[in-house]
């Protein structure tokens, strides 16, 4: 394996992987939930509506709500691609390139861009191995004899 | 009757010598184009398999010592060899490329020239530790030569020539603690090194093709040549390859308009005589503001097609600099053949570090000496030579 | 999932508790992950992830978000411990760091050999600038692309790239100089 390909690797597997103990969720939420509820409280009491005023806001307000609920989700799923898929077919992938299309300029640029010299010779042996074996040697009678068809 | 046969002897003998006359001219005709001979070599190296590119990689790395296997697979490229060396001391070298494909151009001669390079390298090694330093170190000679013939009009055909160099300076670093004190071969050497490394370009050379390219390929109808070639999903999110399969003209004139802008001030800092601290500086700087513009002017083409030229800038500064510290080896091991052991300090008035502008920090070890650039402190930046005992 | 993250934000504008549990769980782990692997201190590293939800949870109402949850979240967990490295006189690993994979958890034991594999990167990380460990952490673990570290630190992608690519030439030079067995780093020839 080459040395740009070991250290990313190196790395990689190298992730501590770590839950958060009880306690500390405990601790977290109750903060952040006071936290919230001192923010709401506050935005609460700038405004205090009276009780009429408080039920006809609270129809009309779950009226809209319920409006922008239904516009927000329609429209996310518009604009934004339900699946991968969709995404995936815009971008090529590297390892189906032939050896010409992976040592262009731009495909070669593109393997600097990302992992520098290394990544430039690494991408140069792909190519030369998707060539595959060249024959040592062929002899003049080997050659004659495909030739001649025998 | 015995006139007959002696005209007929004598017509043979005239034949005879006007056919060997004219034959070294009609056996060794040579090209005047480097790339035909590099052609063959390459159509004719086989390919090694897995476990003999393995005991290659580790035989230049000194991993391993050389071996029988390693001996006969250099025997059977013999004539791999002989053409490259013939290449490589042909001054001229055409690959024939069509530049008008721009940035599709293919350039199949740099992945095959880079793998015969080590052929040349694993022999120069087993010429080394046999004694024969001579033609070990013409074979490195050789490889430079094939790094210049590597250079073309491309960043990436001068960023493959770098490393190549590299390799060869590495390897005469490795053979030069064979050379007996040999004051003529070093010196012959030295000069040999610096012809070459005042022929090798300078990046500052290649921004204009660069810049012709990047701009030809920058079009609304190359949009998913784009995609194909240059997009990285590492740094853009697929959205972005969308927007740019259903941009307008707008969109494309943008990118080349902030591309081309980065680019005459990339050039501008290149062509000035800038230490390099400052250049590096100002490289990164110029990197910085071409994101931030085409963020502002929706450009996102601009950053694609433009590299980190501070990253190359560094690259080419230490290809530079690895010339400079083979060439104050060598003094230091004339000095060293002369009176016996290497000097205490670095002498006064040998080729400096290019990053620093100052000497190299000299430093003996254990088995030999090491050169390195004040002020970095990657092992990338250390030059070890060794002496013999 | 985007579409998941800005539905919950929405709901947690609005005052979702509900919400903000969900984003917590869903986020909790990587931060603490970030932070510890940054920090090499559990307890240190937890009070920097209890502040940052504790923040967030402040800016209920009014945050808007662009670019990934995650991204945000992630970036700042990272300026905080930025800011906490500063203070920081020494940064020496000693025990509290194996033990701090493990400690106050309740959950499963860490696997002896992975913790003392992340023992020795957090050892290596801790020799590069932290800008340059900084992105070598979120891209490789916590799978940030380029654009989106640039975008959330404020600087360029290529500056993102250099400090990367720079990152791992030091931390390969000090793998192979520092004759760490157990790294498996290559350090013979470039192929």
């Amino acid at each position: 394996m080459r040395p740009e390909e070991d250290i990313e690797k190196f790395v990689r597997v190298r992730k501590p992987h770590v839950t958060t103990s009880r306690q500390m969720d405990k601790r977290t939420l109750n903060d952040s939930f006071a936290a919230m509820e001192q923010i709401i409280q506050a935005k609460q009491t700038k405004y205090k509506p009276s009780a009429p005023r408080l039920i006809i806001r609270n129809r009309i307000t779950r009226l809209i709500a319920a409006a922008a609920v239904i516009i927000v989700v329609i429209s996310l799923f518009i604009f934004y691609p339900d699946s991968d898929e969709q995404i995936d077919a815009v971008i090529a992938s590297i390892s189906t390139k032939s050896p010409a299309e992976l040592l262009t300029v731009a495909s070669l640029n593109m393997a600097y861009r990302r992992g520098g010299i290394e990544a430039v010779e690494q991408q140069c042996d792909e190519a030369v191995e998707k060539l595959g074996p060249q024959p040592a040697k062929i002899t003049i009678k080997e050659l004659l004899a495909k030739s001649n068809g025998t | 009757m015995k006139s007959i046969s002696n005209n007929n002897f004598i017509m043979t003998i005239c034949v005879a010598m006007i056919f060997f006359a004219s034959a070294p001219s009609v056996f060794a005709q040579l090209p005047d184009n480097a790339a035909l001979l590099y052609y063959q070599a390459c159509l004719l190296y086989e390919k090694p398999d897995e476990t003999m590119d393995k005991m290659l990689h580790d035989f230049l790395g000194d991993k391993i010592g050389a071996n029988e296997v390693i001996e006969q697979h250099i025997e059977k490229n013999r004539k791999v060899i002989d053409f490259i060396i013939k290449a490589a001391n042909i001054p001229n070298c055409d690959w024939g490329y069509d530049y008008s494909q721009g940035f599709e151009l293919p350039m199949p001669n740099l992945a095959h020239l880079r793998r015969i390079t080590f052929l040349i390298q694993a022999e120069a090694k087993l010429l080394a530790e046999n004694g024969d330093y001579q033609n070990a170190l013409d074979h490195c000679l050789s490889m430079h030569k094939m790094a210049l013939h590597a250079t073309d009009r491309t960043i990436i055909g001068y960023l493959v020539a770098i490393a190549i160099s590299g390799r060869a300076n590495k390897a005469i670093q490795n053979i030069l603690k064979d050379t007996p004190g040999d004051s003529q071969a070093l010196n012959r050497l030295k000069g040999q090194l610096t012809n070459i490394e005042n022929k090798f370009p300078l990046l500052r050379d290649f921004m204009g093709y660069e810049t012709e390219a990047c701009v030809a390929a920058m079009q609304r109808d190359k949009a998913q040549v784009i995609l194909d070639t240059v997009f990285d999903e590492d740094c853009f999110d697929p959205n972005t390859a969308k927007r740019i399969l259903e941009a307008d003209e707008a969109f494309f004139e943008r990118s080349r308009d902030c591309y081309i802008h980065h680019m005459t001030d990339v050039q501008t800092v290149l062509d000035s005589s800038m230490p390099y601290s400052q250049a590096y500086e100002k490289l990164l700087e110029l990197g910085e503001k071409l994101t931030k513009e085409a963020e502002e002017k929706d450009a996102p083409l601009a950053i694609m097609f433009a590299p980190a030229f501070n990253r190359i800038y560094s690259l080419s500064v230490r290809g530079k600099t690895h010339f400079n510290a083979v060439k104050a080896a060598i003094e230091i091991y004339q000095i060293k053949s002369k009176a016996g052991k290497l000097p205490d300090t670095l002498p006064a008035g040998l080729p400096a570090d290019l990053f620093s502008d100052k000497p190299f920090e000299y430093k003996k070890t254990a088995d030999g000496f090491v050169l390195r650039c004040p002020d970095k402190d990657l092992s990338i930046y250390e030059f070890k030579f060794k002496i013999k005992k | 999932m985007i579409i998941e993250d800005k539905i919950l934000v929405w709901r947690f504008n609005r005052g979702s508790k509900d919400a903000f549990r969900r984003i917590y769980e869903k986020y909790k782990d990587a931060l603490l992950g970030l932070a510890i692997t940054m920090l090499r201190d559990r307890s240190l590293a937890e009070d920097i992830v209890h502040d940052v939800f504790v923040s967030f949870a402040g800016t209920v109402g009014t945050f808007h978000l662009s670019g990934t949850l995650k991204g945000y979240l992630l970036t700042c967990v990272g300026n905080r411990v930025r800011d906490c490295n500063r203070l920081k006189s020494e940064r020496d690993i000693g025990p509290n760091f194996v033990d701090a994979i493990i400690s106050n958890s309740d959950g499963p034991m860490e696997d002896a050999i992975s913790r003392e594999e992340s023992g020795q990167l957090q050892e290596l990380l801790a020799r590069l600038p932290y800008e340059q460990s900084e992105v070598i952490v979120l891209h490789l673990h916590h799978r940030m692309r380029f654009g989106q570290i640039a975008k959330a630190l404020g600087v360029s992608i290529n500056t993102v790239q250099s400090r990367y690519r720079y990152g791992l030439d030091k931390l390969r030079s000090i793998a192979c100089t520092s004759g760490d067995a157990g790294t498996g780093v290559n350090s013979g020839v470039t192929k």
